[in-house]
């Protein structure tokens, strides 16, 4: 074995010319060009295996080498459109039923045919031809050079075109089958899905680079007739059967669209078939759904809760058609904007149940926006302006949602855990944040928790605190603080009654005297309200009887003499008194009644039994103020607690009636508590009313004034516009200002010159300092 | 003042020579004169109230209730209060125009310095509201809407196309009273918007007082068949 070190020999490459290979001669041409032909022949006779590749390839190299390639490739041209020609005749007298499989049959043989012949022309083909589209993807054969000729698949394939597809019995007989076909699997007959696919999968690779001859020959039709069917489709049936099931076909229908493409269609043609199908199905049939009788959108609406799998579906499927899902936000909001209409036209409701009819309301629709609509954002606000609107249109809403909270507070809470109160009270605000006059919710507010907190009818002073920090978080804190107040009043009271009661006890037990001991026996329990916070306005105090005036003013100077400098002045107009009363020997009671009819009773002490006072003596002994009178006397009279017998008949009072003590008085209970007969003013049924009371009116103008004044200060001008946005924005919180509103304020500043217009911008107002 | 510096300037020009020539005085005005005219129709001590100015209007030959050239000549004299001209205001003014005697006078009050019409815009706008400011009643703000009835027609001079209508509306509204504010804006108004019922220039935020938005708003109303 001779081993050659390589390194050490000269490397020397000399590039010697080639051998100059005989010529080949037309006739040889022609020679090898018949065995060619002949060869291509018997591979279009499927007799490819009697072949040698290896001897076909040399020859056509060969050829090609031999410049003869020009007449191979006509050669090549030529017989493959005979030979496809005459294909074309059989497969143009093909019967209708037979027409798609012998196509199919025939393509597939002519691909493998070609594919055949490219192998063996391929040294042609890259010579002469322009690098065939199958090639392209081969990195080095990128760049093409000009007029070349088509590569030889290609051939193949535009002469299939010519021949096969494009023949006059063919083409339409073709297209019409396949549509055919397609409209038999609509109907729900089964078709031969590899057929198909073959077919339109040869016509778009008939288009060699572009998708031209698919989208011409069949896309286009295909299209038109999927719109054609579908709108017909579409109308017959939603013309015939609820919404319901018209949603869920529509559904079966994209599914089933949808899975042709990758069944046997192209996949460009999948972006327009969807959205054909998207606007024959749903965009032209959004409105009729809405509306529609037959469980339309809002009939499913109103019966969320069983429908909520079909509502559900409804907004999937125009989920996927943005434009009708805007419609059917609208038609989210009218619903919800005429069904709180609806509640709010019943006139005689109780308050209590018109608002828990209306978290009814919200809660139903923000379950249908939580699971149906997917809890998205702007049908969340769709509901919510829908309820805005409602709530803000009736007055009654704000004093409705005091009511309710009263209720609450009174009863509904009893016993409920921490967890739920905070739910019930969170509920309570989401209603309350749509209220916009907040300041008339704050004035019924404070009389409610007033009358509540002075009848010790809270069940819980955590639940009133929990409540009040939930208002002070939407509104801040000057909202609050009156009521805050309030609520700490309560508990100094009784701070400051425990400890004047252990004073007293202390005294009594160093208190010699038997008659002051008997004058401070009776037991007090005082109420400190400062009078800022509350909504009651002090009146003269009556004339009390001795045994409570003792008592009280011991009260009072003790208290005095613990906070000095403070001013008290009794409230007679509220508070209860317990009298034992006596009538026989066997009717002893005790009443549990108002101040002012305690003042009433015990007149009737000094007098002989069965001696009678006038409406006029008891004016003068207790000073009580004539129309209180009428109310508590009345309370006495009533059928039920007839304690006092009065002279006149009825209901009334005469200026000169009469009143004596009903010694026959009787009662089951050994308890009685006298209620006081119900002034029209404190009905719980409030007018619905579009105005605002007077005083709330003069308090907006205040603020809005102040308000203005303030923002001029700071800005020393402003224009209107501006200065009306702003305004508007600070005081939203209380409530909603018309600009016509904040106008007059500014009007009327102008005229107390607070402010001026500009001499050349009459919209730029200037601060006047 | 200015007139009589101009005039002297243009002798100047005319002699042509830098010469230290003097001007020729202007005829002096004689404030004795202007006093005397103010103690003969002043029927108080310091001021010309509404019974002197009748007088004076007699004197002068204009009627005192429609002729709009007593208020410009208040005007023009500078009065501040309402109906009246003090003396010093008197005082002043008269020697300001040069007006010393009943004919100056006239001539002044008859000719064109108390011609409204002649006022470009900016000066009636003051002149407008002057008329609002002398017509009032004491120290109140306001005027009843029945004087205004009376005093626009004269006051506006003519520079409105919502003379009518507005009055009209005015009558059957409920405010009684208008402020110098709504005055002064009518005028305003009238430049900016075009006549009813179209009102072309109108909008809606053009904070106009409330009073000319429903003037509006009604006319658009009414018009609407």
């Amino acid at each position: 074995m001779l081993v050659v070190d390589m390194s050490t020999v000269p490397k020397k490459f000399v590039i010697k010319p080639f051998r100059a290979h005989c010529q080949m001669d037309k006739e040889q041409a022609q020679n090898i060009w018949k065995s060619l032909s002949s060869a291509v022949t018997e591979i279009y006779n499927k007799n490819a295996s009697l072949l040698s590749f290896e001897e076909l390839y040399r020859n056509a190299y060969n050829l090609v080498l031999h410049k003869h390639g020009d007449m191979l490739y006509e050669g090549v041209q030529d017989t493959v459109y005979t030979r496809l020609r005459s294909v074309a005749e059989q497969v143009a007298v093909c019967p209708d039923n037979q027409l798609l499989q012998e196509v199919c049959e025939q393509w597939k043989q002519h691909q493998v045919t070609m594919i055949m012949v490219r192998d063996i022309l391929m040294y042609m083909d890259r010579t002469l031809g322009s690098v065939s589209s199958q090639l392209l993807h081969n990195q080095y054969l990128r760049y093409v050079p000009q007029n070349k000729k088509m590569a030889v698949y290609d051939l193949g394939l535009w002469a299939f075109r010519e021949t096969i597809a494009r023949h006059g019995q063919v083409r339409d007989r073709l297209r019409k089958l396949l549509l055919e076909n397609i409209r038999d699997e609509r109907l729900g007959r089964l078709i031969d899905h590899n057929c198909m696919k073959c077919a339109l999968y040869m016509l778009s690779e008939l288009g060699i680079d572009s998708s031209n001859v698919y989208e011409e020959e069949f896309e286009v039709y295909f299209l038109k007739e999927t719109c054609q069917f579908y709108r017909s489709e579409s109308h017959l049936f939603l013309s015939q059967n609820t919404c319901p099931d018209y949603l869920k076909k529509v559904e079966s229908r994209i599914c089933e669209e949808m899975q042709r493409v990758p069944n046997y269609l192209h996949a460009n043609t999948r972006p327009k078939l969807r959205h054909i199908v998207e606007t024959e199905l749903i965009s032209a049939h959004t409105p009729a759904l809405i509306e529609s009788k037959k469980s339309g959108f809002c009939d499913l609406l109103r019966q969320s809760e069983e429908k909520m799998a079909d509502i559900t579906r409804m907004y999937a499927l125009c989920f996927q058609v943005p434009a009708t899902l805007d419609l059917l936000r609208s038609a989210l909001h009218e619903h919800v904007r005429a069904a709180g209409q609806l509640l709010l036209n019943d006139e005689m409701k109780d308050p209590v149940v018109l608002l828990r009819s209306l978290l009814a309301l919200r809660e139903k629709y923000d379950n249908v926006v939580r699971n149906a609509f997917r809890g998205e954002n702007i049908a969340q606000k769709k509901v919510k302006e829908a309820f805005e609107s409602v709530i803000n249109a009736d007055t009654r809403c704000a004093s409705s949602l005091v009511a309710y909270i009263d209720e609450l507070m009174r009863s509904g809470l009893k016993g409920a855990a921490e967890g739920e109160v905070e739910c019930e009270l969170e509920k309570v605000i989401i209603i309350f944040r749509y209220l916009h006059d907040k300041d008339v919710f704050e004035v019924l507010y404070k009389q409610y928790l007033a009358k509540r907190l002075l009848n010790q009818r809270s069940i819980s002073s955590e639940a009133e605190r929990q409540m009040l920090v939930k208002l002070k978080r939407e509104c801040g804190y000057q909202y609050t603080t009156k009521l805050e107040g309030m609520i700490t009043d309560i508990r100094f009271s009784r701070g400051a009654m425990e400890k004047y009661n252990t004073h007293r006890d202390e005294k009594k037990m160093n208190e010699v005297d038997v008659k002051t001991a008997r004058a401070a026996s009776c037991d007090i329990d005082v109420t400190m309200l400062t009078a800022g916070y509350w909504p009651i306005h002090p009146a003269i105090p009556c004339v009390v009887p001795d045994v409570a005036a003792s008592a009280s003013e011991s009260f009072k100077n003790f208290y005095l003499k613990q906070h000095t400098g403070r001013k008290l002045t009794w409230l007679t107009s509220s508070g209860t008194a317990e009298l034992k009363a006596i009538f026989s020997d066997v009717a002893k009671h005790e009443l549990t009644v108002s101040t002012y009819q305690m003042c009433i009773l015990i007149l009737f002490n000094a007098l002989d039994f069965g001696e009678e006072l006038t409406m006029q003596s008891i004016t003068d002994a207790t000073k009580i103020p004539h129309n209180d009178l009428r109310r508590h006397l009345i309370s006495l009279c009533t059928p039920k607690y007839r304690i006092l017998l009065k002279r006149s008949k009825g209901k009334g009072f005469s200026s000169n009636d009469k009143l004596r003590v009903n010694n026959s008085f009787a009662s089951k209970l050994r308890r009685v508590r006298v209620p006081l007969v119900a002034m029209k003013e404190l009905s719980t049924h409030p007018n619905s009313s579009h105005s605002v009371p007077a005083a709330i009116e003069e308090d907006r103008r205040h603020l809005c004034e102040a308000t203005v004044v303030r923002i001029m200060k700071a800005r020393k001008q402003a224009q209107h516009n501006d200065l009306i946005a702003e305004v508007t924005r600070q005081l939203s919180q209380r409530f909603h200002p018309q600009p016509q509103f904040i106008k007059k304020c500014i009007e009327s500043l102008l005229e107390r010159e607070y402010l001026e217009r500009n001499a050349s911008d009459a919209r730029l107002y200037v601060y006047l300092a | 003042m200015a007139a009589q510096l101009r005039a002297a300037a243009a002798r100047r020009l005319r002699s042509g020579s830098r010469s230290e020539r003097r001007p020729p005085e202007p005829p002096a005005v004689e404030p004795e004169k202007i006093i005397k005219m103010f103690e003969t129709y002043a029927e108080e001590e310091d001021c010309l109230g509404m019974e002197g100015l009748c007088g004076l209007c007699e004197a002068v030959g204009i009627d005192p209730e429609t002729d709009v050239r007593l208020l410009c000549f208040c005007w023009r004299v500078g009065a501040k209060k309402p109906s009246m001209i003090l003396r010093e205001e008197w005082n002043e003014g008269m020697c300001r125009l040069r007006l010393d005697s009943l004919d100056k006078l006239k001539k002044f009050v008859l000719g064109d310095s108390c011609d409204p019409t002649n006022l470009e815009q900016k000066q009636f706008r003051d002149f407008f509201k002057f008329t609002f400011l002398f017509s009032r009643e004491g120290t109140h703000r306001t005027i009843e809407k029945d004087l205004v009835a009376d005093l626009l027609p004269i006051a506006i001079c003519g520079r409105s196309c919502h003379e009518e209508t507005f009055l009209k509306f005015l009558e059957a509204s409920s405010t009684t009273r208008v402020t110098l504010d709504q005055w002064c804006s009518f005028l305003e108004f009238s430049v900016k918007v075009g006549a009813a019922p179209g009102f072309e220039g109108y909008e809606e935020d053009g904070a106009w007082p409330l009073l000319l938005d429903e003037y509006v708003e009604q006319l658009k109303a009414d018009a609407v068949p």
